[in-house]
């Protein structure tokens, strides 16, 4: 059995606009001579190269069992639509048996895994993973993908002006992979807080990119369903009048209801995955509810603009 | 699961250039900058005390390698950053010829300060985008051998400009002292993270900031030299100065010379996957500093696999860490005068 | 907005009234947290009524958050949605429209500390997040020239956070001894002028982005004080206007104070929040320390009020 632990973090890229391509290659250059990946279809997207921090630390499983954990985490960020920034982290656990650390070039030869010295719980540090809250991650993995999420929206290339205010979202995962298991099973929990755990059980993975865009892309929309349902509760339709509303609305207008496109960029295995957490969580079906509330709201809007002191509101 | 190199590698990773590869590449010998000022005569007695462990490294390789005759090329630095020395149309013949009388053959001839300067893109005449020099390449992939204790919240601390194999004593590591608690009494030793028992901890400097800006250090550039004499640095997945042959009129200026002067036409590649060091051992120090940086440069993985997959291919087997590809003989080569930086 | 609430003495009221400014914000929409920054003693949680944390948490505030060593509590600081657990009844029912209203309490045994390089890389983050998150968060520090101020000094100069409005209140209650003591804070010796420069701040930015409250004030011409006799009331009215002219000197007079809470009974009793039922319903507070508040509040927010000195 293997184990693949990650995490995405998803927030708006501080900057007031869509950002031009050559800013969004600036922003996301996390590496020197390296290259910044972008493709504008079917939606604009740009990916930083691969960027890895050392560790050696403690590595609990769920029962408090703990084992030593050197290697490396892997981390990228990536940005879509110009507007929402991902950053993610990954760490392949591999048990390996004795309990000396080697020499630091042998964690260098196979960045991206963190091994493990010594008999290790995995399902149970899967477990821990997935169910801690977000004051605490294993080995750092969310301070690190905070990290990577605050270098890029420092980046002067930015001019700093959120178009709108939401919580970064957390979603962690975990890959186990055993050979014995049949079809691949996925479990997608909303917790309170932000947070969101995603349980993936496979035979044989494809490459890590492939699970990283599933990840990613599922916190992506995930993101735009809590992003939107934030701006309508701050909307407060019912309380202001519609007009008043409706300005309050702009920014998911403006910012977030083009960018909805399910596993757009996903491969075979992508889609699937998707397709199953549609039935349960059924993001879609929110997602369209939500967005035809908006549009009943300025169809409301519209109808009442002529009357003049809800216009006078509107076109302030 | 498949195997690491598959599950981390991608399509679009494979976009990295390659480069043509000897099986071994010999540097012949290490000089001081005052060295290279003495006259042809030092330099045949240099060659002749180097040439009988080239043999040897020769003949080993005939021993391990497969598929017919090694392909081994040869190749010098020159040390034009830090102090002057002689112009290229002075000390690039007197170099060749006495290699040649010492019946040695010089393929290679590389400056140093092309360690520190942008390297143009070669292979992409259309580019106008001035590349990154070798050790802004390499300062760019280190990453940080962590103490005991370290996760993604709590990275190595970096002191600018130092790269150490362990924690620095006094220990505390930038933790905050509370007020109105009693603090830790006295002096913590360094301490290696990799020890066996007893620390040997080494503190490198990478570089310093100067009037003329910054200023890389000799471990610095001569990590740069070893990597691109193994093949594995890229900038933005394009191969790092290919060697140019050498030009009919050398210049009087190392600068306007490119960073690798191929001397022999028929010389096997530049870079190798694996190169050797015949040097004397007062150069051992600096080999110690380049090793410790070395161990904390990550290479791209992609260009490791690459690399790994035509060595396969030749039916050799390589290290899997870059720093075990390097080999190293400390032998007597004359006396050396010189005591600057090498 | 990050708003750092400073004062140079303690019991200035620093604590109360920014519950209450944080409190009103929420209550007008804005999405609000506050930031319990006063180490050695965290008191944000007894103001909100959050049973478990009066004192601080015992694990994860923020305290631990900028300091720990330890591997476990890598992730994010703490924090406690006042809505839903303030053990007042009147608060957890969250009016339709208002805004997010979070503590990030500190830890009970937490305690000052020195200049920590790391602490101020986890301080940068801290805030850059909750300013993708938050319209106001207002950053309660310890008093007087404590090492939270100088760590905040340093945390907005870094260039993650530029583009985010910074604003200071200093709170001082009107006395003789306070206003001095103010006045010194921010513009003597080790001030926070002073800190701010070496930190990197343009002086006469920051000293615009610098504003006093003053605090438990008795207005000599209040109905409140009818009953008293007209030589005690000339007396009073001596020492305000002798207070003013001390507040010029200082410093601290009218074009520099943003805001000014009147004494109020309810507040002389006990730390709370003080809600439109206890004015209206209860009639135990009074009108005029609700409306300090959401002036208060409300001129925290206007620009014009910030511009220039
Ligand atoms: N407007 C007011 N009228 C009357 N009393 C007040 C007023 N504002 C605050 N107080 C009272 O003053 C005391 C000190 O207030 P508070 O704890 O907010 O001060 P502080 O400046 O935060 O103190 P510390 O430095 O100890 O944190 C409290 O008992 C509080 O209720
Ligand atoms: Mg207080």
């Amino acid at each position: 059995m293997v184990l693949v632990l990650g995490e995405v973090q998803t927030t708006a890229l501080r900057h007031s606009g869509g950002i031009p391509q050559g800013f969004a290659e600036a922003a996301l250059a996390l590496t020197a001579g390296e290259r910044v990946r972008v493709s504008e279809r079917p939606i604009s997207y740009a990916v930083s190269p691969r960027t890895y921090t050392g560790v050696d630390c403690t590595i609990e499983a769920r029962s408090g069992a703990k084992v030593r954990g050197v290697g490396t985490l892997m981390g990228r960020a990536s940005l879509t639509g110009g507007r929402v920034l991902q950053c993610s982290v990954v760490a392949r656990l591999e048990p390996v048996p004795g309990g000396h650390r080697r020499a630091w070039s042998h964690y260098l030869a196979r960045l991206g895994v963190v091994e493990t010295l010594g008999r290790t719980d995995i399902p149970g540090t899967a477990a821990a993973h997935l169910s801690a809250d977000r004051s605490v991650s294993t080995m750092g993995m969310g301070a690190f993908c905070g990290g990577l999420v605050g270098r890029i929206q420092k980046s002067p290339v930015l001019d700093q002006q959120l178009p709108l205010r939401v919580r970064r979202t957390v979603l962690r995962w975990a890959a186990v992979v055993n050979e014995d298991a049949e079809d691949p099973k996925v479990l997608f929990t909303v917790r309170e807080d932000g947070l969101r755990e995603i349980k993936l059980e496979l035979a044989a993975p494809g490459a890590i990119d492939g699970l990283l865009d599933l990840f990613e892309d599922l916190a992506l929309h995930d993101w735009l369903l809590t992003a939107l349902l934030s701006v309508i509760e701050q909307s407060r339709i019912g309380v202001e009048q519609p007009a008043q509303s409706v300005v309050r609305l702009r920014p998911a207008v403006d910012h977030l209801l083009h960018l909805w496109m399910p596993a757009a960029r996903l491969d075979e295995f992508g889609q699937s995955a998707w397709k199953a957490l549609e039935s349960r969580p059924g993001l879609t079906r929110q997602w369209d509810a939500s967005v035809k509330r908006i549009r009943d709201q300025m169809a409301m809007a519209a109808a009442l603009v002529d009357r003049q002191p809800e216009r006078a509101q509107l076109f302030r | 699961m498949k195997a690491h190199a598959e599950f981390f590698e991608s399509a679009a990773d494979a976009r990295v250039e390659s480069v043509p590869l000897a099986n071994l590449s010999v540097e012949l010998g290490h000089f001081y900058a005052e060295d290279l000022r003495e006259d042809e005569d030092f330099f045949v007695d240099h060659f002749r005390r180097i040439g009988i462990w080239y043999a040897a490294a020769r003949s080993a390789y005939h021993g391990v390698t497969p598929k017919g005759r090694p392909r081994i090329s040869t190749c010098l630095l020159v040390d034009d950053y830090f102090d002057t020395v002689e112009p290229p149309a002075v000390l690039v013949p007197k170099l060749l010829t006495a290699a040649h009388k010492a019946g040695l053959e010089i393929d290679y001839v590389v400056r140093e300060s092309g360690c520190a300067d942008p390297v143009p893109a070669h292979s992409d005449p259309e580019s106008t985008e001035a590349g990154l020099s070798p050790a802004a390449l390499v300062e760019a992939r280190l990453l940080d051998d962590p103490p005991p204790g370290t996760t993604g919240a709590r990275p190595p601390a970096r002191e600018t400009g130092w790269l150490c194999n362990g924690q620095r004593s006094g220990g505390s590591n930038g933790t905050g002292q509370e007020a109105m608690k009693r603090a830790t009494a006295g002096w913590s030793p360094p301490a290696e993270n990799a020890a066996v028992n007893h620390s040997i901890f080494a503190d490198i400097e990478l570089w310093r900031e100067g009037p003329d800006g910054r200023l890389w250090s000799c471990a610095m550039l001569a990590t740069a030299w070893q990597l691109l004499r193994l093949g594995v640095l890229r900038d933005k997945g394009r191969r790092v100065a290919s060697p140019q042959p050498i030009p009919a009129d050398l210049p009087d200026n190392w600068r306007a010379l490119p960073l690798i002067l191929r001397v022999n036409e028929r010389a096997a590649p530049f870079s190798a996957y694996r190169a050797m060091t015949i040097c004397s051992p007062k150069f051992q120090p600096i080999e110690n500093a380049v090793r410790t940086i070395m161990q904390q440069v990550a290479v791209d993985p992609a260009v490791l696999t690459q690399i790994t997959e035509r060595a396969e291919g030749e039916q050799l087997t390589l290290p899997s860490k870059v720093i075990d590809r390097l080999e190293y003989l400390f032998v007597d080569t004359g006396p050396v005068r010189g005591a600057g930086p090498g | 907005m990050l708003v750092f609430a400073a004062s140079d003495k303690g019991g200035t009221g620093r604590s109360v009234t920014s519950c209450n400014v944080v409190y009103r914000s929420a209550l007008a929409g804005s999405n609000v947290c506050y930031l319990d920054f006063d180490f050695g003693s965290p008191t944000a949680g007894s103001i909100f009524q959050i049973t478990d944390a009066a004192r601080g948490v015992r694990k994860g505030g923020l305290h631990s958050y900028l300091l720990d060593t330890n591997v476990a509590p890598t992730g994010e600081a703490k924090r406690i949605d006042v809505w839903s657990r303030s053990a007042r009844a009147s608060l957890r029912q969250r009016p339709p429209g208002s805004g997010k209203l979070m503590l990030f309490p500190g830890d009970e045994d937490g305690g000052e500390f020195g200049p920590d390089k790391e602490a101020l890389r986890r301080c940068v983050h801290l805030f850059q997040a909750l300013d993708e998150e938050f319209d106001m968060c207002l950053i309660d520090l310890s008093a007087g020239r404590s090492y939270a101020t100088q760590l905040v000094l340093e945390a907005t100069a870094d260039p993650a956070l530029r583009g985010v409005t910074a604003r200071w209140l200093v709170f001082h209650r009107w006395t003789r001894q306070h206003i001095p003591a103010a006045g010194g804070l921010v513009y003597g010796p080790n001030g926070i002028l002073e800190v701010g420069v070496d930190a990197g701040h343009d002086r006469e930015r920051l000293r615009a982005a610098i504003k006093f409250v003053r605090t438990a004030v008795v207005d000599p011409d209040s109905v409140e004080l009818s009953g008293l006799r007209p030589a005690q009331v000339a007396w009073l009215r001596d020492c305000d206007e002798d207070l003013r002219n001390l507040a010029a000197t200082w410093q601290v007079g009218r074009s520099a104070v943003i805001g000014t809470v009147p004494l109020d009974p309810v507040l002389q009793w006990r730390e709370q929040l003080i809600s439109d039922d206890d004015v209206v319903a209860r009639d135990i507070a009074n009108s005029s320390t609700v409306e300090a508040f959401g002036e208060l509040s409300r001129r925290l927010a206007v620009d014009d009020d910030w511009i220039g000195a």
